[in-house]
C-alpha cells in the first residue's frame, strides 16, 4: 500500500497544526460557528444530534494493521470505544469533543492518516473496489490512480469552495464493486482497440433527491491525461454548477441542464487549454506510485480452486455457508479474499468496537499481509488469505462473533445513522436494520434467498443508498410518525439501476413483515437460480405489490 | 463616494499595507486622480473616459464573470479585482487561475469581499497578490495563514508544476536532512 | 404549547438547553420553558449572542406529558426526544 514520503508527511503535519489553530480560534470566539463550519467540515467534523462526528479518511478503503490498531486506540481514548464504517470506505466517530479533535488528528498523522476533505463542498475521499489488486477478473489495479487523484485533490486551491460535495470512484474491474455509476465522476480502467490501457470517464451519477445514473463523456482517456481531464471537469462544474439552491447544486443537475453533449463540449474546450501543460502525468510518477502497490510476497501454492471447492463440502454448515458467501476467488492460485461482515443480530450495521478492530488487525497480520480493506457495504476485508488457512481463520472469527455468513445476503444491510444520530433525518434506520436482521438472520432463510442487498436511509439524502438497494427502504415522517417507503430493483453494480417505489409508505411496526413478504413473493416468483434482482426485473414490481400489500 | 470604501489596510504580497484604492459605483463621477476600482459594466460603458485619468484604474469582476471579458484590456488596466460576495462561493478561484495561467495577466490581482484568513492560502496559490480582508478580520491571522503549508501537490498560479515535476531527488534529500 | 431554547455546546457538541439566569444545562428537565412565543424569541436572541459557547441556537416545541404518574415537560418532536435522551439503540 501507499507509504508517505517526506512531502506527504509534511502536508499532513502542517494540516494538524492548521486545524489546531482553527479550533483554538473557534473556542476563543475569534471565528463564528458560521465561519468555522466549512473549516471543520473540510476536516470531516460534523455536528450531529448528540455530539460532533469525526469522519476519518481511509483512502480507497485501504488500511495497514497498524492503522487499524490506531483507529481502535482513538475509539478507546477519545470516543466511546467504537467506530462506524461508512459506505464511502471511511471510519466515523460519533462522540469526540472539539478540543480533542486536534489530538486525534495528531495521533492519526503518526500512522499516515488524516480527516482531510472527508466532508464539505470539496473533492472527497476517492473510493474504489475493495478487491482491488486481487480480483480475478480485474483488468488493472485501480489503487495507483486513486492515490494520484488523492494527491491532486488534497488542498486543491481552486476547488475548496465548490457548489456542493464532489465524489469520485475508480474501478479496474468489469465487475463494479465501487458503485462508480452513482458518483459525480466514475472512472473505469478500460482497454482500447490498440490494446492500450486508459480510462472511461462517467459523470453526473448520484443519489439524494434527484437520483441519476452517471453518463459516459469519454470512452477512452490516455493515462497521462487523467488529472488534467479531471481538472477540466471540476473547473466547468465550479464555474457553472448552481449555487442558488443546494438541492440543485450537484454536478448531475448541471449535466441534466446542459445536456450531456454540451457538458462534454465544455469540458473538452477547457481541457484543450491545459492537456499538454504541466499536469500531464510523467512515466516516472506513474511508476513511482504504482510501485507502492506491487503484489506482496505470495507463496506458490497447489490446489487453488479445487481445494476451495472441497472445503465447501465441509460438514460444518456455517463454515461452508461462509465460504460460499464471504470468500472471493483470487488472482493468485491458493489464495482467497475474505470479507468479514460486522453485521449480526443486535448490532448497528457498520459499527465496530475497538476490541474487534484490534482483533481483525491481528488476524490480518497472521493470516494475510497485514492489510485490511473497508468495503462499500460497510464491512472489512482481508484481501490475501491462503485457502488452506481459511478454516483456521473462520474459527477465530467465529469465536469473535465475526464469522457471520452474510456478505451480500439479506442481513448485510447498509443503513445510514438515521434519526438516532443525524440531525437531518426523518426516521430511524438502525432499529429497522436490527429488527430486519433479527427476523432474517437464520441460515436457512439467508441461503434460501441468496444474493440480496437491503439499503436503508433515514431521509431523502440517501446516505444509505436506498435507491440502489435490491430492496430500498426510505424513512419518511408522516405527521410525527415514522413511515417507510419500499423500493425494489435497485443496483449499484455494473448493471446499475434505480429502484421503483412499490406502493404507499408503511408504518414502522409493519415494515419488517412487509420485507418478509417481499422475500416470500420472490421465492414463489423466481425461476431456477434466478437472483432477486433479476426476478424483480423480469416480473416487474406489480407482481410483488399484489403479494406485499395484502 | 462613500466612506466604507476606505479600508485602512490590506495584504500586498503578504505585507500589511495601506489601501490606496477606492471603489466608485456605476453612477458617481470618477475622480480624475487617485486609484479607483470600477465595475466591469462601468468599464465597458466608460472605457475611453476611464483610460484618460491620471490615477490608476482597476476593474472588478463578479463571480459570474470568467476573466475573458478583460482579455483585450490588459494594457489599460493596473489591477483586476475579483469580488467574493460569500466566502463559500469559489468561482473567484477559477477566475484568478484563468487570468494568471491562461490569459497571462501579470499585474496586481486583488481579492475582496468576504475574504477570510482561512481562504488566503488558496487565494495566493490561485494568483491573488492583493488581499483585502473583510473589515473585521485579523490581518495578522491572515498573514500567518499564508504559510500554512510549505508543500503543495498541485501546480497552480504560483508554480504551474505539480509536485511530481518538482520532485528532484535533491529536494527530497534536503527535506529529509532538516 | 411551550418553547425551549436549545443549541449544541461548542466544546462537546452535546445538546444544551437554556436555563434560568442565562445559563445552559445539559438536562432537558432543567431547561427554562416559555409559554409565550415572543418571550422565547427574546431568549433565543440573547442566546445567539453567546456563539463562542454554543452553536446554532433554535427553538423547540415542548409539552407536558405524564411520565411515571407525574406531568413532565417533554420535547414534542421525536428528533428532539432522541436528542434529549440519547440514541434509541444500544451502543456497540
Ligand atoms: S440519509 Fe438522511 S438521515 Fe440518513 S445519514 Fe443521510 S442525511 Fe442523515
Amino acid at each position: 500500500m501507499y507509504r508517505y514520503d517526506e512531502h506527504d508527511a509534511t502536508i499532513i503535519r502542517e494540516r494538524v497544526a492548521q486545524f489546531h489553530d482553527q479550533v483554538a480560534r473557534r473556542l476563543s470566539g475569534e471565528i463564528s460557528e458560521n465561519e468555522f463550519k466549512p473549516l471543520r467540515l473540510q476536516n470531516g467534523l460534523y455536528m450531529q444530534l448528540h455530539a460532533y462526528m469525526l469522519r476519518v479518511a481511509v483512502p480507497y478503503g485501504w488500511l495497514s494493521s497498524a492503522q487499524l490498531h490506531r483507529l481502535a486506540h482513538v475509539a478507546r481514548t477519545w470516543d466511546k470505544g467504537y467506530g462506524h464504517l461508512s459506505t464511502r470506505q471511511n471510519v466515523q466517530y460519533n462522540w469526540p469533543a472539539l478540543e480533542d479533535v486536534p489530538k486525534i488528528l495528531a495521533a492519526l498523522a503518526e500512522v499516515e492518516m488524516h480527516a482531510v476533505q472527508t466532508s464539505g463542498n470539496c473533492i472527497r475521499n476517492t473510493t474504489s473496489d475493495h478487491f482491488a489488486g486481487v480480483a480475478r477478473e480485474e483488468l488493472e489495479d485501480p489503487r495507483p490512480y486513486c492515490e494520484l487523484i488523492r494527491q491532486w485533490s488534497t488542498f486543491h486551491p481552486e476547488f475548496a469552495a465548490l457548489p456542493r460535495k464532489f465524489k469520485i470512484a475508480v474501478t479496474g474491474s468489469p465487475r463494479d464493486r465501487a458503485a462508480v455509476q452513482i458518483h459525480d465522476i466514475g472512472i473505469r480502467i478500460v482497454e482500447n482497440e490498440a490494446g492500450e490501457r486508459g480510462f472511461e470517464i462517467l459523470v453526473g451519477g448520484g443519489l439524494g433527491r434527484t437520483p441519476r445514473i452517471a453518463r459516459s463523456i469519454r470512452d477512452f482517456l490516455p493515462k497521462a491525461d487523467l488529472l488534467s481531464y479531471l481538472e477540466a471537469i471540476l473547473r466547468v462544474y465550479n464555474e457553472q454548477g448552481r449555487r442558488d439552491n443546494k438541492y440543485k447544486a450537484r454536478i448531475k443537475i448541471l449535466v441534466d441542464a446542459l445536456g450531456v453533449d454540451a457538458f462534454r463540449e465544455a469540458v473538452e474546450a477547457e481541457w484543450a487549454e491545459i492537456k499538454d501543460g504541466a499536469m500531464k502525468l510523467t512515466d516516472e510518477e506513474l511508476a513511482r506510485v504504482a510501485k507502492h502497490f506491487e503484489p506482496p510476497a505470495y507463496e506458490s501454492l497447489e490446489g487453488g480452486d479445487a481445494l476451495l471447492a472441497g472445503k465447501k463440502l465441509s460438514p460444518n454448515r456455517r463454515f461452508a455457508a461462509w465460504l460460499e458467501s464471504n470468500v472471493e476467488p483470487h488472482k493468485v492460485p491458493g489464495y482467497a479474499a475474505v470479507v468479514i461482515t460486522v453485521k449480526s443480530p443486535g448490532r448497528p450495521p457498520g459499527d465496530i468496537t475497538a476490541d474487534h478492530m484490534d482483533a481483525v488487525a491481528e488476524l490480518a497480520e497472521r493470516f494475510g499481509f497485514g492489510e485490511i480493506v473497508i468495503t462499500h457495504r460497510q464491512n472489512l476485508c482481508i484481501p490475501d488469505v491462503r485457502i488452506d488457512q481459511l478454516e483456521a481463520l473462520w474459527a477465530e472469527l467465529d469465536a469473535l462473533a465475526l464469522g457471520e455468513a452474510n456478505y451480500f445476503r439479506a442481513t448485510d444491510i447498509i443503513a445510514c445513522p438515521g434519526l438516532d444520530y443525524c440531525s437531518l433525518a426523518n426516521a430511524r434506520s438502525i432499529p429497522v436494520a436490527q429488527r430486519l436482521t433479527e427476523r432474517l438472520h437464520k441460515l436457512e432463510r439467508l441461503e434460501g434467498v441468496g444474493e440480496l442487498t437491503i439499503n436503508i436511509s433515514g431521509c431523502i439524502n440517501a446516505c444509505g443508498h436506498h435507491h440502489v438497494g435490491n430492496i430500498g427502504v426510505l424513512g419518511i415522517d408522516k405527521q410525527g410518525e415514522e413511515f417507510y417507503q419500499l423500493m425494489l430493483g435497485g443496483s449499484s453494480a455494473e448493471d446499475a439501476s434505480l429502484g421503483k417505489i412499490l406502493g404507499p409508505a408503511i408504518p414502522s411496526d409493519e415494515i419488517v413483515d412487509a420485507v418478509d413478504r417481499v422475500l416470500d413473493a420472490y421465492l414463489s416468483l423466481r425461476n431456477d437460480g434466478e437472483r432477486f434482482l433479476d426476478c424483480v426485473r423480469r416480473v416487474g414490481t406489480r407482481s410483488f405489490k399484489e403479494r406485499v400489500y395484502v | 463616494m462613500s466612506e466604507s470604501n476606505s479600508r485602512p489596510s490590506i495584504l500586498v504580497n503578504g505585507q500589511i499595507s495601506e489601501d490606496a484604492w477606492r471603489s466608485v459605483d456605476d453612477e458617481s463621477p470618477v475622480p480624475s486622480e487617485g486609484d479607483v476600482i470600477v465595475s466591469l459594466a462601468r468599464w465597458q460603458r466608460d472605457r475611453p473616459e476611464l483610460g484618460d485619468r491620471l490615477g490608476r484604474t482597476a476593474v472588478r469582476l463578479d463571480p459570474e464573470h470568467s476573466g475573458r471579458e478583460l482579455a483585450d484590456a490588459f494594457d489599460a488596466l493596473d489591477m483586476i479585482v475579483v469580488d467574493f460576495p460569500k466566502f463559500t462561493d469559489g468561482r473567484g478561484y477559477t477566475i484568478a487561475r484563468r487570468l494568471r495561467e491562461q490569459l497571462g495577466w501579470r499585474k496586481a490581482l486583488r481579492a475582496q469581499g468576504d475574504v477570510l484568513p482561512d481562504q488566503v492560502f488558496f487565494m495566493q496559490r490561485c494568483g491573488f497578490d492583493v488581499l483585502a480582508l473583510r473589515a473585521d478580520k485579523s490581518l495578522e491571522t491572515a498573514q500567518r495563514a499564508l504559510s500554512a503549508f510549505s508543500v503543495s501537490y498541485q501546480g497552480a498560479a504560483d508554480d504551474p508544476r505539480p509536485l511530481y515535476r518538482r520532485r528532484p531527488e535533491g529536494v527530497v534529500r534536503s527535506a529529509r536532512a532538516s | 404549547m411551550h418553547f425551549v431554547v436549545t443549541a449544541s455546546a461548542t466544546k462537546t457538541g452535546q445538546p444544551v438547553y437554556r436555563a434560568p439566569a442565562d445559563t445552559w444545562t445539559e438536562r432537558f428537565d432543567a431547561a427554562q420553558s416559555f409559554g409565550e412565543r415572543a418571550l422565547a424569541e427574546a431568549a433565543l436572541e440573547a442566546a445567539r449572542r453567546e456563539e463562542a459557547v454554543v452553536c446554532d441556537p433554535y427553538l423547540i416545541d415542548a409539552a407536558h406529558a405524564e411520565i411515571d404518574g407525574e406531568p413532565r415537560l417533554r420535547p414534542v418532536a421525536l428528533k428532539e426526544q432522541i436528542r434529549a435522551d440519547g440514541p434509541t439503540v444500544a451502543l456497540p
